[in-house]
Order: C-alpha cells, then structure tokens, then sequence
C-alpha cells in the first residue's frame, strides 16, 4: 500500500514536471483577460509544486529554473506599468543582474515625506555641530548623537502618522510611509547617510541610501500575494525567492541611491 | 519567436486591462487578512492584518469600526479607526490592546509568550482620567 503511495506520488510529480509552463506572462495574460482558471491553477500549482522542492532542498530542472526566472520578469513589466519604475528594476535584477550593484533614481527617496523630514532633522543637527566646531564630515541616521538629539524626536513614532508620514525606529532605521507605494516596493527600511562639506555660509551635502535586495527563508513564513485582475491572486512564497540564490537562478546585491544639495546656514 | 511575439501581445493585454481599472495586477502587492472583529463598549470593530512591502516586509494591525472594501494594491476605501506597526526591534507580538480609540500592540521579551500574527487577541483597557 505504502509502495502504491510512492509510486502515484511519484507519477503526480512527474505530470508536474511536464507541465511545467514556459511563459508565466502568457499565462498570467489569459488570467487577466479571459479569467482563465485553468492557467491561474497551472501558475499557483507550480509554484506550490517548486516550493514544495525547495523545501526539501533539492534540484530545479532547467525548465523549472526558466519559469522562476520569467516569473521575476514579468514582474518588470508589472511594475513598470504601474510606475514601480525602481522596484520593477530590482526584481528584474534580482534574476538577471548577477549579483551586481546597481543605482536607484534617487527621485524614489527624495519625495519621501520620512525622507524629507530627516534630511530637514539633520541638516538641523549639522548646523549645529558646524557652530560647535564639531565634525559634520559623515553622518547617519543610526548616530547615537543624533538620535538624543531634539532634531531626532519629531521623527519618532509617537507623534507621525505611519501611513502618511512614516517613522524612524529607535535605532536610526527608517520607515517609509506606507502610503508611499512606489518607495515601500524599491525600499522599506533604510538608513540615510549624509557626507557634508562647509564653505563660508554654505554646505554641500550628499545624501546616500544603501540597501541589499534579498528575501527571507521558508522558516519566516511570508508570502507575497500577486493580484492578477478579476480577484484572481497568486501567492509567492518569500522562501522560494530566496531559495532562487541557492539553485543559481537569483543573486542578492546591494543598491544604492545618491543625490546632493547646496544649503545655506 | 513566435512565443515571443505572443507574449508581448499578452502583455499588452495585461497593460490595456490593467488601464480599466486602478489596481496592481502583475506586481506583489499588500495582503490583507481579517484577524477578528470584537465588541468593545457595544461597538464593533474589526481587526486586519496587513502584510506590506514585497523583498522587505512589514505587519501591520489595523482597527476599523466597519468593514472595510480593500483593492488589488491593499488600498483601502477608508482610514482605520488606529493602527500600529509590528516593531520586531521590541520583541515578540503578545497582544493587542484598544485604549479607547487606540491600538497597541504588546511586546514580550519571553519566547513562549509570543502568538502568531493571525492568532493575537484584542483586549481593552479604558482610560482613567481624573
């Protein structure tokens, strides 16, 4: 009875692997449009089916690797359209950028209200180290300084709308609004960095953001639900994201954004 | 190449039906789950969870006093009555707790404390004053 079991297991997997579909987009296409159920289960079911792999650690067959690699693709179309221009570039990187740093427009960050607001905080808190005499060289948002500092506690949770406003954790660590859904995609949490320079009444500040693009283990248990039209929603598991670095398929990287501003005293 | 030229024609069809509506279709959106409804004072709320950001997650809990309708982006049609964010910095979620009009969530330091996130009670605590 025991064999019996193996052995239909066994033949459902290799149906599966058959029915591996080439071209996620095609699919997703005919979800959206002709509320195809039957390409919805095809794409839900393999990536249950390659989840369930991945868990147990074992192989992606070439087949396989190419729709996780096409599912990311479309992802850059996705984004793109929606005008997720920086997260549509991550997620495409994340399969097809070889681990490579990569920049993001920092117009993403500049419109931020949480950023915003902390570059106001801290230009407040280099002026005055400037009249202080103190170094204002390089600064970040995880200073201890500058998180005792007053400049540091309109930032804080207690007195910000975290939709609208986002907050700065206690550890410098920022929040982006959740409102923001262009930056919450690109970049959830970050630290600001700022290198400043003073010349008489003015300075030049250049203000930076460094992140790394990478996804939690199956242990966390999350899961990214992708709305395709007509109440159909695929689930992705963050855990089969991350087991993509495992098989060759993905590589984490760093991204990182710049820009600079003149400012006067 | 045929393939190709089909999934391009695809994925114009995916942008033209996407430009009906206001939605997310073809990209990670926030997911939404309801936690519970309480009554509170004869009041009824109801609890959410939201799961936000795609490479970088964060939680939510969000406390409405009527059902909410969300769109494909986690949009919802109105603002929560409270909310708070999911701090893992602090510890463990323990619970929810409503001081009048707003949420709280509880953290523990204690391991065999710590719930779910989709399995928090909610309890209330009046405020006091003199």
């Amino acid at each position: 009875m025991a064999i019996d079991k193996l052995i239909e297991k066994g033949n459902i997997c290799l149906e599966e692997r058959e029915s591996i579909p080439n071209a996620p987009l095609w699919h997703m296409g005919k979800v959206a449009i002709f509320e195809s159920k039957e390409s919805f289960d095809l794409l839900q079911n393999t990536i249950n089916y390659l989840t369930s792999k991945g868990k147990q650690g074992k192989p992606f067959t070439d087949n396989e690797k190419e729709f996780m690699r096409e599912l990311y693709e479309t992802f850059w179309w996705g984004g793109k359209y929606h005008g997720f221009n920086e997260a549509a570039k991550l997620a495409n990187h994340y399969v097809n950028g070889n681990g490579k740093v990569i920049k993001v427009n920092a117009e993403a960050y500049k419109t931020s209200v949480i950023v915003r607001d902390t570059m106001s905080a801290l230009k407040n808190h280099i002026k005055d180290l400037a009249h202080k005499n103190k170094p204002i060289a390089s600064l970040k948002t995880i200073n201890h300084e500058f998180l005792k500092s007053v400049h540091a506690k309109p930032l804080k949770k207690q007195v910000r709308s975290v939709i609208k406003q986002g907050y700065m954790f206690d550890n410098g660590i920022l929040l982006v609004e959740q409102s923001n859904l262009r930056l919450k995609k690109t970049d959830h949490r970050f630290k600001l960095e700022v290198n400043t320079t003073k010349s008489n009444n003015y300075f030049l500040s250049r203000w930076s953001v460094t992140s790394i693009y990478d996804f939690e283990p199956f242990e966390k248990n999350h899961i990214s639900d992708i709305p395709l039209g007509n109440g159909f929603t695929l689930q992705l598991p963050d855990g089969l994201s991350h087991y993509l670095t495992k098989i060759d398929v993905a590589k984490d990287f760093v991204y990182k954004s710049e820009w600079q501003e003149i400012w006067s005293d | 190449m045929k393939i190709h030229i089909l999934t391009l024609i695809f994925a114009s069809f995916i942008i033209s039906s996407c430009s009906e509506n206001n939605n997310c279709s073809g990209f990670p959106a926030d997911s939404i789950q309801k936690i519970r409804s309480v009554s509170i004072l004869d009041k009824n709320y109801h609890v959410y969870l939201r799961a936000s950001g795609f490479h970088e997650k964060e939680h939510f809990y969000e406390i409405y006093d009527h059902i909410p309708n969300f769109d494909s982006c986690g949009i919802s049609d109105s603002f929560p009555v409270s909310d708070d964010h999911v701090n893992t910095n602090n510890g463990h979620v323990s619970k929810l707790v409503m001081h009048d009009d707003k949420l709280e969530i509880i953290y523990t330091q204690d391991e065999s404390n710590k719930v779910d996130y989709d399995k928090i009670e909610v309890n209330f605590k009046q405020n006091t004053r003199k």
